[in-house]
């Protein structure tokens, strides 16, 4: 399977080569049949993948009587409109959706600009306090948040922040993750001569940032920005303790509120967690383009 | 105004409104918002409650009556009681007034100052019109009240009366009560249900039973002084009708509030549900199409309480008078009468049992007059002692029960782990152990 | 983490000039980066401080305060008095805290193994494929985007024992049905599957990253030589692909040692606070679902801080295996 697969993205940059490689190397047929084969195993693999959700979207086509019957059904019911429609008119979506995004799109670009700055200060320069410094970083990164909630709720009361947005974006700006994950690809694509020669043409530590690191990171900001964005997006557990205004809701904790102490409505529940994810797999396929393909080109740089 | 009472709850079960109380409830969280949009936190007079919440045409009356409070009601979602104690204990971002939940307020009450002791605004002068234990749940052992209760959850038995009559047993609810007068003799009838279908019982679980049985004996883990009394003759008998049950092969062993339950119960295959009043709601969710197939009456011994919850205000709020003032009314026997008919919830104000609402039939018990069970089982309640420690120190018995029912534990084996992990959760958490 | 990848890709890249300024500044200079003597670092530490501003106030303060709440009583609410260690004294012999750390060890190995095996065979098979390689890609993620907390739910229903799909298949193929979430093995079985679900296609893709990064040459240089495709895989992408897998794992201990939303929407039906907390036999209960159901559910911050500190020893304490290994590796 590898062997072809060295061809394959060489094609990227220079077709011919790649395609007279593949050539030389094996007959069509057991080329083409090998491909196939490959399809298929991916295609029976995406389709596992993907079936949860699949469901997801048919039990929220259904009666919660449907769901409980055995063998559970397989094809999208009737009741699409109907549990759209209770959903809609139980919560306000729209104004939970804007609230979602904007969280959202704040957070990832002040991640993206904070994480950045810091894992290229640790990826490519050594200064006094750097071992210590960055492991804080990891420390932060290997402890559950859950461990912070209780004294942060009191912080939040202290600075008034409690209902309001920023008490929700605020706190996520800083991630360990982002830092440990972009300082790995600083120090791998980013050489270092280059930012040498910058200094030698006078640039200092932030037009290097600005004009050495930042463009070649641009497939790794693309994949910790849609992360990020899909982590705040689906962020449950603190904005559920600290927003408390209805008009003040993001999605997640809004879409909560279907969840009452007495039974559950299946179909509306899935209706409700199918309406949280559709704009995300949209997010996700305009960006799943820029850094799939950024991965690409990065990698052959 | 008069309304059927569930006129509401049956027309989901038509399939009308597709959605369940959740609906009902969070129709409420909009309005209370004040038209959803403005009504930032602490610009009215705010009340916190659950996602149920009180029902709009109650939150509509107070903001009648009181125009001058701008009451809202905000919903909070999640975990209610994690979400007021931090909020308490912050000291700011407090709601004017809030709901608390039965099973909280021991654990309230060991902080009584985070509350206004309503005896001081006169609460005392009302201790008359609501059911005297539940009040009783929420005065402090130096005799303060933190709460008003607003509901109590006397248990009774919801049978599928269809069901029992295709079988040639019991089915109005007198006889079947008349016939089930203790344990025994209900988990005979279980037998024979299940002798008839093999995949039927009728019991959910063993902790069902294990609920039901310790409340009835008048006592729970802990007494008053702090000793702990799980190992004594009370819970042992409670455990024991538990393990009757298993060993009678008439439980289901499913585990509460899953799909599963819901499945069986839409299925008929669980035909038989003990419960508070507003069980009654979890039925109309979980088994829509059942409608008019169900009836309720005692079950065997004692009514116990299962939830009931209160209102209370911070102290750290503004404007305490108006608050009681509120309360006041959105309790009172009118209001909580529609509240029975919102969320199945039973008032623990006594003036609403002769309304019309709680006389009226339930279609979806078939036509049966409901609240005459739960009034009748409400008189038979006992009051427990509860320590705020309680439900700590009971946890391991029932995660044992449902080791002997899902992994076939050795019983006499489940009930020594039980008590000598209670033991150790008492010990560590401050309770006396002879 | 140390990276052999990172070396090879970096190694020419240490100037001479940069090791000697190392040198001149009296300590060690990581390889492949600029010295900065205490003089020019200026800019740097403006670049970490935002960070670590953040950093220091909503996670080092909080995560401190409750640390220290260990040495206290303290229930959530009202006061509280220092009770020294006794809480540390209650964790050693605390049943199931030792429950909840075999419990995360066993869903680690339960989730990272099959999630690994699976990413890397995905990642292989998108590396070669072309056509439709980002309805593939899209399809492999979508598990990751969805929110753990609606996939717990759905997942309960998939694993239910009376109507769930996971039960009708086995029964199509003449199978009894299973009781996944009332059996203590069934419910490990059901989480891990959540938690390698959701992740096996973000990890194939960090993996396909790196399958991207080894040059092309290599593998041009390995089929001239003769090398088959399986030689070519162990010889070549294996140890190529040694710092993506490593970074894979780490991450992948992380989550797991940190796993919480499975297990809590999965058991969270049953009652009775943390004695019964991760269903049956406590079989789901991991570290954080305890300090949870014991600080949140029950009141017992004291306590649960004290829990907390468990976990991050024993978090610790694998990070340090972690980096003990990968260096081991590395020489």
């Amino acid at each position: 399977m590898t062997t072809t697969s060295a061809p394959e993205s060489s094609r990227l940059t220079s077709p011919a080569a790649g395609v007279t490689a593949r050539r030389r190397r094996r007959p069509p047929v057991r080329r083409s049949v090998g491909r196939l084969l490959r399809h298929l195993l991916l295609a029976a693999g995406a389709l596992l993948s993907f079936f949860p959700f699949y469901w997801m979207f048919v039990l929220s086509t259904h009666r919660s009587a449907a769901i409980y019957e055995f063998p559970p059904p397989l094809l999208p019911g009737d009741r699409f409109r109907e549990n759209f429609e209770s959903v809609m008119s139980t919560i306000n979506v729209w104004a939970a959706m804007a609230n979602t995004l904007l969280v959202a799109v704040t957070v990832t670009f002040f991640v993206l600009l904070i994480d950045s700055l810091a894992a290229f200060a640790f990826a490519k320069f050594s200064f006094p306090g750097k071992r210590i410094l960055f492991l804080v970083v990891m420390l932060t990164f290997l402890l559950p948040s859950q461990l912070a909630t209780i004294p942060q709720f009191l912080m939040m009361t202290e600075l008034g922040w409690v209902g309001e947005l920023k008490a929700v974006i605020v706190p996520s700006l800083a991630g360990a993750f982002g830092v440990f994950w972009l300082r790995q690809f600083f120090q791998n694509s980013v050489r270092t001569e280059l930012i040498e020669a910058a200094t030698i043409d006078g640039c200092g530590f932030f037009r290097q940032y600005l004009h050495v690191a930042l463009p070649s990171a641009r497939p790794a900001l693309a994949f910790l920005g849609i992360f990020t964005f899909i982590g705040s997006w689906n962020d449950f557990m603190w904005p559920l303790i600290v927003l408390n205004d209805p008009s003040r809701l993001t999605l997640q904790v809004a879409l909560s509120q279907l969840q009452t102490t007495h039974g559950t409505d299946y179909g509306m529940l899935m209706m409700s967690a199918l309406i949280a994810v559709v704009p995300l797999i949209i997010v996700f396929i305009i960006g799943a383009k820029q850094f799939i393909d950024g991965i690409t080109e990065g990698a052959l740089k | 105004m008069i309304r059927t009472p569930f006129s509401r709850r049956t027309a989901l079960g038509f399939g009308a409104a597709t959605s369940s109380l959740a609906l009902l409830a969070a129709c409420s969280t909009s309005t209370a918002g004040g038209g959803g949009d403005g009504g930032a936190t602490g610009e009215g007079t705010t009340l916190w409650y659950w996602p149920e919440g009180f029902d709009d045409t109650i939150v509509e009356d107070i903001r009648t009556a009181l125009p001058d409070a701008n009451f809202e009601q905000i919903i909070q979602g999640g975990d209610f009681k994690q979400k007021l104690q931090t909020t308490l204990q912050a000291g700011s971002g407090l709601p004017n007034l809030t709901g608390i939940k039965g099973e909280d307020i021991a654990h309230f009450s060991e902080v009584a100052d985070f509350f206004v002791d309503l005896n001081t605004l006169g609460a005392e002068d009302h201790k008359g019109d609501y059911v005297a234990w539940k009040w009783e749940q929420a005065t402090t052992k130096d005799g303060r009240q933190l709460g008003i209760p607003i509901d109590i959850g006397p248990t009774a038995l919801f049978y599928r009366f269809d069901i029992f009559e295709q079988h040639g047993l019991p089915s109005t609810p007198e006889d079947l009560a008349a016939a089930i007068r203790d344990w025994e003799a209900l988990f005979e009838l279980g037998k024979q249900l299940n002798k008839a279908d093999p995949d039927t019982y009728i019991i959910r679980n063993l902790s069902a039973v294990f609920d039901i049985g310790w409340r009835q004996s008048g006592a729970a883990f802990i007494d008053e002084d702090g000793t702990f009394i799980g190992d004594d003759e009370h819970i042992r008998k409670a455990w024991d009708l538990s393990i009757a049950a298993q060993e009678a092969g008439i439980n289901a062993a499913l585990e509460s509030n899953t799909p599963d339950v819901a499945a069986a119960v839409a299925a008929g295959k669980l035909p038989v549900d003990f419960g508070a009043s507003w069980h009654l709601a979890d039925l109309v969710v979980d088994a829509p199409d059942t409608s008019g197939k169900w009836h309720v009456c005692e079950h065997p011994g004692d009514a116990t309480n299962l939830g009931g919850s209160f209102l209370g205000i911070p102290s750290g709020s503004e404007n305490h008078e108006q608050s009681f003032e509120i309360i006041l009314r959105l309790l009172n026997a009118q209001n909580q009468a529609i509240e029975y008919t919102h969320s199945g919830n039973f008032p623990a104000n006594t003036g609403a049992f002769d309304s019309p609402e709680l006389t009226g039939e339930v279609e979806f018990l078939g036509g049966q007059v409901a609240a005459e069970v739960f009034a009748r089982a409400a008189e038979y309640v006992r009051p427990l002692y509860e320590d705020s420690r309680d439900g700590i120190v009971n946890g391991p018995y029932y995660a044992e029960l449902s080791l002997v029912e899902a992994s076939g534990k050795d019983p006499e084996t489940a009930w020594k782990d039980a008590v000598s992990e209670a033991q150790r959760l008492a010990e560590q958490n401050g309770v006396t152990v002879s | 983490m140390s990276t052999s990848l990172t070396q090879k890709l970096t190694a020419t890249a240490a100037s001479p000039a940069s090791a000697g300024r190392g040198r001149g500044a009296g300590r060690r200079t990581d390889p492949g980066t600029i010295a900065l003597g205490s003089r020019r670092a200026r800019p740097a530490y403006v670049a970490l401080a935002p960070y670590f501003l953040l950093f220091a106030i909503f996670s080092a303060i909080p995560i401190g305060f409750t640390m220290f709440l260990a040495f206290t009583d303290w229930r959530g609410i009202g006061d509280w008095n220092l009770v020294g260690l006794t809480n540390f004294g209650y964790l050693l012999e605390d049943p199931l805290f030792w429950k909840a750390l075999s419990n995360t060890l066993i869903l680690w190995v339960m989730t990272t193994i099959p999630c690994l095996t699976l990413a890397t065979l995905v990642a292989l098979g998108l590396n070669s494929a072309v056509r439709f390689s980002t309805v593939y890609r899209v399809a492999y993620l979508v598990p990751n985007i969805t929110s753990l907390v609606a996939m717990g739910i759905l997942f309960s229903s998939i694993f239910s024992s009376n109507f769930g799909i996971v039960n009708a298949l086995l029964n199509s193929v003449g199978l009894e049905s299973v009781r996944w979430l009332q059996s203590e093995w069934g419910i490990k079985v059901a989480i891990s599957t959540l938690s390698a679900w959701s992740f096996v296609g973000y990890n194939a893709m960090i993996i396909l990253a790196g399958l991207q990064s080894v040059e092309k040459q290599v593998y041009e240089a390995a089929q001239l030589d003769g090398a088959g495709p399986v030689r070519t895989f162990f010889s070549i992408t294996v140890p190529m692909l040694r710092p993506i897998i490593m970074f894979i794992t780490i991450m992948s201990t992380i989550g797991s040692l940190q796993s919480f939303t499975e297990a809590q929407v999965m058991t969270s039906s049953q009652g009775g606070g943390a004695s019964s907390a991760g269903g049956v036999g406590n079989s789901g209960l991991t570290l954080v679902l305890y300090f949870y159901s014991v600080a949140f559910q029950e009141n017992r911050y004291g306590y649960g801080a004290t829990i907390a500190w468990g976990v991050m020893v024993v978090v610790i304490l694998f990070t340090i295996i972690n980096w003990v290994a990968t260096r081991e590796r590395s020489r």
